[in-house]
C-alpha cells in the first residue's frame, strides 16, 4: 500500500471497505464479481505503469475500469480482488484531428462529455458514443469490448474504428498499435508494422493490459436524421423484410425488437400490463424494425424514406404485413437522442436485467429470436428480445433482455440456468458470445475451440508473465 | 447470506448493527434497482444535445460530493452499492462509512436523474440513521449542534428566548396564519425574518410568529439523528395548535420540506396548510395583490434551493414510476413561482444559469455538510457563484437563508462582486 501510494499519491488509494464496496456492479452485462482489496486511482501513463510493476512483483491481481458501465466485467473476477484500477482521473479528450478525423481520448472520457465537446467544438463531426448506453459509458470502454455505437449498422462493432491505441502492458511496458507504432508518426492508420497486434486488447475484457489512450475515427454529422418504425406479425418477416432495407446500405443504426421492449421499461411489473392485446391496441407492433437515417440534407433524408417504404410496398406484395409505425415526435427524438437512457430503465420491471448479447448472420436472427423466446417462457423470464443490424446486416446482434428480481435468490438461479441452457444451443448453431462471461460463454466456447485457446494463453503468459491482469476473466488464468 | 431481522433467531445477541437492517431493508426493492448506470451524477442526463454557454452546455457532472472526492463511494450510485452491502453484511455501519455518507449535501440531484425511480436521498439518510444506530461516534460538529437543539432549540447554541430577538413586540395572540421563521433566519439571516414579516404586514395581512416555535428538526433529520426529531415535532405541533394556525408560512426551504415531507411520517395528516412564501407570495402577485413598484435594474439569476425544488417535485412525484400529466404540470409551474415573482419587480432583468430548476446545481450546505465539511460546503457554493457570473448576473438570488448563508460566504471568500439576496427582502425592498 505505502508503495503504491507514493506512486499515484496518498489520497488516490484506498482500502476503505464501504468505498470498494461502492465499486460493485452486478447486472447489464454480467453478475459475477468480487470486491476488490485496494482502489488505485492513477492519472498518467506513468503511475500505472509504476502500479502494473509493484503488483507483478507482488503477484497482485490488477482489473482495470474506466467508466464502469459492464456491470460485473468491470469488477474483479476472482478472490484476491487485488486492485481495482478506477482509470476515472484520466479523462481528457487529447486531440481531434479535422484532417484524418479521429481523436484521441484517455480512459475516463465519457460519451456523454464527448459529445458535449463535439457539439460545442466540431457540430460537423460525431464521436462514436455508445447508442443505448447512458452517457457515463466510455468512449474507450466501449471501443475496446468492440461494443454497440449510434452508427454500427453503417460502420460495423465500435473496434472497427479503431486506429490506434497505447496500452501498458503487465510487464509496465508502453506498446502502441497500428501507424502509432513508428515513433512520431500519427494514428491515421490502424494497420501497424507487420502483423496487428491491436486485436490483441479488443474483447480481452482487461486480461492483457491496460488501453491509456485511445485513437478512433470520428464521423460526419448532420442535422438531418429521421426514424422510421415498421411493425411485423412475426418475426420471420420482421428480418426477411428488414434485411432488404439493410442491403440498400442506406441506415447508419437499424434496431429491432419485440413488444416486450415497450412495457418492460415503463414500471415495475405489478404496475404495467403484461398482456399483449392491450400493447395491441396501444399500437405496439408485435415485432418492428427503427431505421434511423442520416441525410445530406432533406432531399437526401427524403430519398433514403422513399427507398425503405418502397421495399416495404414490395414486401407487402409478398405477403408481409408490414405497417409503419407513426410514431410520436417525442417517441423519435428520445431514439434519435445520443447519448440516451433508453436502456437504463428496464430494472424497472423486475428489480434488474442483462443483456445476454450475441452475434448471428442476420438471417439467423428469427431462428435465434424463435429459440430464445421459447427458453425464456420455460424459465419464467418475461421474452424481452432485442436485434439489431451489424455492417448493414452481414451480422445480428441478438439479445434477450432477462429482467428478474436481483432480491431473489432463486430468480438469479434461474437466470443462470437460462443462460447455461442456451449457451449450449447458441454455440451449437455456430454463434458467437459478445461479451463472454467468465463461468458460462468462456469455459463452453473455449471447450470448442480448445487450440485457440491454448495460443491465447500462450500469448497471455508472455504479456503477463505473472498472471495479473484480470485472471478468470474469459476463463484465463 | 442476506441478513435480515427475521433470521435472528430471539435472544441471539445479534450486533448491535443489524437493528439498523430494518431501516435500510425497507428500501431493499429500490437499492437492488441501481444497476450502477451512473447516470445519477449528471445534470440533464437525457439531454446531451442541450446548449449552455462557455463551459456550461451539454450534460455535467452535477454531484458535489462526486466532483469533489472522486471515488464512487460519493456519487449517488456509489451509495447505493454500500447500501446493499450493508444489507448483504459485507460492509456493516462504521466511522469510516459515515464519514463517506456526510459527505453529501443530499441534494438530490442523483434522484431526479435516476430512470429506475430510486429514491436515494431517503436511502442516503436511511444509511446515515443506520451508522447512528450503529452506535458510530457523530461527527463533532454535528453532536455540538445537536447538543444546542436539546439545550436550546435551535443548532445555533442561541438562548430560545432570543427567537424572536428580531422582532419589537412579539404577540401571544392566535391567528390564521403563522409565519414559521427557522432557527437560521430567526438567529443568523434576521433580515429575511424581518423583511418576510415587513412584507407581511406592508401587504396588510393578518399573521403572527411563535415565541415557542424550536427547530424543525430538519439539521438532525438530514444527518440520520432520527431519535431527537419527535419531540421537536411534538413541540411545533403543540405550539401551532394553540396559536390556532390554519396555515403556516415559511421564508426557510429547510424547514418547509421538513413540515411537507418528513412531518406527516410521523403525523399521518397536519391540521394545517403548509406554503413556502414562494408560493404563499406568487399567488397574491396572480391575484394582483402585491405587485413591486420601485425599481430593481439588475441582472439577476435565481438559485433553486435544493429543498425548494427537487425535493418537492420528487415528493409529489412520489414512488410513481409513470409520471402523471398533473405532476408534470406541478413541476412546471412550482419552478415558474419564483421567476415570475423576479419578473414582476421592475427594472429585473432574469437571466438563468445553465443548471437550473431540477438540473441545478446545490449551494452545498445542506445535509449537515456546511457545519462538518466546510471546504466542500464552500468549493461547491463557489462554483455556484462563478455559474452565475458566467450567465452574466450581477445579482444572486434565493429562498433558502442557509443558501443565502453559504453563496454569501463564497462570494466573500472569492471576493465576488456578485451580489446575493433573499428574495423576500428584495420583494420587501421594492414594495
Amino acid at each position: 500500500m505505502e508503495e503504491l501510494k507514493a506512486i499515484v499519491g496518498q489520497e488516490f488509494v484506498t482500502t476503505s471497505k464501504p468505498i470498494l464496496a461502492s465499486y460493485v456492479a452486478k447486472g447489464i452485462m454480467g453478475l459475477e464479481c468480487t470486491i476488490a482489496d485496494a482502489v488505485v486511482r492513477p492519472r498518467t501513463v506513468e503511475e500505472i505503469q509504476r502500479v502494473l510493476r509493484v503488483a507483478g512483483d507482488e503477484r497482485i491481481p490488477v482489473t482495470p475500469t474506466s467508466g464502469g458501465l459492464s456491470g460485473g466485467f468491470a469488477c474483479p473476477f476472482v478472490e484476491p480482488g487485488g486492485i481495482l484500477l478506477d482509470l476515472s482521473r484520466m479523462d481528457k479528450i487529447l486531440e481531434v484531428d479535422v484532417d484524418c478525423r479521429y481523436m484521441v481520448v484517455e480512459p475516463g472520457v465519457t460519451s456523454g462529455a464527448a459529445w458535449s465537446y463535439f457539439r460545442s467544438n466540431y457540430p460537423h463531426l460525431a464521436p462514436p458514443v455508445p447508442d443505448g448506453a447512458p452517457p457515463a459509458a466510455t468512449v474507450l470502454g466501449d471501443a475496446i469490448e468492440r461494443g454497440f455505437s449510434l452508427v454500427t449498422n453503417k460502420y460495423g462493432p465500435q473496434a472497427d474504428l479503431v486506429l490506434g491505441m497505447e496500452v501498458v502492458l503487465p510487464t509496465g511496458e508502453v506498446v502502441r498499435t497500428g501507424s502509432w507504432a513508428l515513433p512520431g508518426a500519427k494514428p491515421f492508420y490502424k494497420w501497424g508494422l507487420g502483423p496487428d497486434l491491436g486485436g490483441l486488447f479488443l474483447g480481452a475484457q482487461g486480461t492483457m493490459g491496460v488501453v491509456t489512450k485511445l485513437a478512433i475515427k470520428v464521423l460526419p454529422h448532420t442535422e438531418h436524421k429521421d426514424l422510421i418504425a415498421y411493425g411485423f406479425e412475426t418475426i420471420e418477416h420482421m428480418v426477411e423484410a428488414t434485411f432488404e432495407v439493410l442491403k440498400k446500405e442506406i441506415c447508419v443504426l437499424v434496431q429491432c425488437g419485440n413488444w416486450w421492449l415497450v412495457p418492460t421499461r415503463i414500471a415495475p411489473e405489478s404496475e404495467v400490463s403484461s398482456q399483449r392485446d392491450f400493447w395491441k391496441k396501444a399500437g405496439v407492433p408485435e415485432w418492428f424494425s427503427n431505421f434511423e437515417i442520416w441525410g445530406k440534407d432533406d432531399e437526401d433524408l427524403n430519398y433514403q424514406r422513399r427507398i425503405i417504404h418502397s421495399i416495404m410496398d414490395e414486401a407487402r406484395k409478398r405477403g408481409i404485413k408490414a405497417e409503419e409505425w407513426k410514431l410520436h415526435p417525442k417517441q423519435k427524438a428520445s431514439r434519435l437522442t445520443k447519448p440516451n437512457k433508453i436502456a437504463i430503465p428496464y430494472a424497472l420491471f423486475r428489480g434488474s436485467f442483462l443483456f445476454i448479447t450475441w452475434y448471428t448472420p442476420w438471417k439467423d436472427a428469427s431462428q435465434f429470436c424463435r429459440i430464445a423466446e421459447e427458453k425464456m417462457a420455460n424459465y419464467g423470464i418475461p421474452p424481452v428480445l432485442w436485434v439489431a443490424s451489424i455492417d448493414h446486416g452481414r451480422q445480428a446482434i441478438c439479445m434477450p433482455i432477462v429482467c428478474f428480481d436481483p432480491t431473489s435468490p432463486e430468480e438469479l438461479q434461474k437466470v443462470q440456468d437460462f443462460n447455461r441452457e442456451t449457451t449450449d444451443i447458441f454455440l451449437s448453431k455456430g454463434w458467437l458470445n459478445y461479451r463472454p462471461d467468465p463461468t458460462i460463454h468462456s469455459p463452453k466456447t473455449f471447450s470448442m475451440a480448445k487450440g485457440y485457446f491454448d495460443l491465447l494463453k500462450r500469448i497471455k503468459s508472455v504479456l503477463d508473465p505473472h498472471g495479473i491482469m484480470h485472471p478468470g476473466r474469459l476463463a484465463l488464468p | 447470506m442476506i441478513l435480515t431481522e427475521s433470521c435472528i433467531p430471539d435472544g441471539w445477541p445479534f450486533p448491535r448493527w443489524m437493528t439498523t437492517l430494518s431501516k435500510i431493508s425497507q428500501y431493499k426493492s429500490y437499492i437492488y434497482r441501481c444497476i450502477h448506470c451512473r447516470a445519477c451524477r449528471f445534470c440533464y442526463s437525457g439531454e446531451p444535445d442541450r446548449v449552455g454557454y462557455r463551459d456550461y452546455t451539454g450534460i455535467l457532472t452535477n454531484c458535489t460530493a462526486g466532483k469533489k472526492y472522486g471515488w464512487e463511494s460519493h456519487y449517488g450510485s456509489g451509495k447505493m452499492w454500500i447500501a446493499r452491502a450493508v444489507i448483504e453484511g459485507t460492509v456493516q455501519p462504521s466511522e469510516e462509512m459515515a464519514d463517506i455518507l456526510l459527505r453529501c449535501p443530499t441534494c438530490g440531484n442523483c434522484q431526479i436523474q435516476c430512470e429506475n425511480n430510486i429514491p436515494t436521498t431517503e436511502i442516503i439518510e436511511a444509511l446515515r440513521a443506520a451508522c447512528v444506530d450503529a452506535g458510530v461516534q457523530s461527527h463533532e460538529k454535528h453532536s455540538a449542534f445537536l447538543q444546542s437543539i436539546q439545550a436550546n432549540n435551535n443548532p445555533y447554541n442561541e438562548k430560545h428566548e432570543m427567537r424572536t430577538g428580531w422582532m419589537q413586540n412579539p404577540e401571544d395572540r392566535k391567528a390564521d396564519l403563522i409565519y414559521f421563521v427557522g432557527c437560521t433566519a430567526a438567529y443568523r439571516q434576521s433580515d429575511v425574518a424581518r423583511s418576510t414579516a415587513r412584507l407581511l404586514e406592508k401587504l396588510g395581512l393578518d399573521f403572527r410568529v411563535m415565541r415557542n416555535e424550536v427547530c424543525c428538526g430538519s439539521p438532525a433529520l438530514r444527518i440520520g439523528q432520527v431519535s431527537v426529531v419527535r419531540q421537536l415535532i411534538e413541540k411545533n405541533l403543540e405550539a401551532l395548535e394553540r396559536a390556532g394556525a390554519k396555515k403556516v408560512l415559511f421564508s426557510c426551504a429547510g424547514c418547509f420540506r421538513t413540515f411537507k415531507v418528513d412531518y406527516p411520517k410521523y403525523v399521518r395528516k397536519l391540521p394545517f396548510e403548509v406554503v413556502h412564501a414562494v408560493e404563499f407570495f406568487a399567488d397574491l402577485l396572480d391575484k394582483k395583490a402585491l405587485s413591486p413598484s420601485k425599481p430593481f435594474s439588475q441582472k439577476a439569476t435565481w438559485h433553486d434551493p435544493c429543498h425548494l425544488g427537487r425535493h418537492i417535485t420528487a415528493h409529489v412525484k412520489g414512488r410513481a414510476s409513470i409520471e402523471s400529466s398533473e405532476v408534470k404540470k406541478f413541476r412546471q409551474e412550482w419552478f415558474e413561482k419564483p421567476r415570475r415573482l423576479l419578473r414582476s419587480i421592475p427594472g429585473v432583468q432574469l437571466v438563468e444559469m445553465y443548471r437550473n430548476r431540477e438540473d441545478a446545481w446545490c449551494c452545498g450546505a445542506g445535509g449537515g455538510v456546511k457545519s462538518a465539511y466546510p471546504d466542500l460546503a464552500s468549493e461547491t457554493a463557489q462554483e455556484r457563484i462563478r455559474e452565475a457570473e458566467a450567465a452574466g448576473a450581477s445579482s444572486l438570488i434565493t429562498a433558502c437563508p442557509f443558501c443565502l448563508t453559504n453563496l454569501s460566504d463564497a462570494a466573500r471568500a472569492m471576493s465576488s462582486q456578485m451580489r446575493v439576496l433573499d428574495l423576500f427582502q428584495l420583494l420587501e425592498q421594492t414594495v
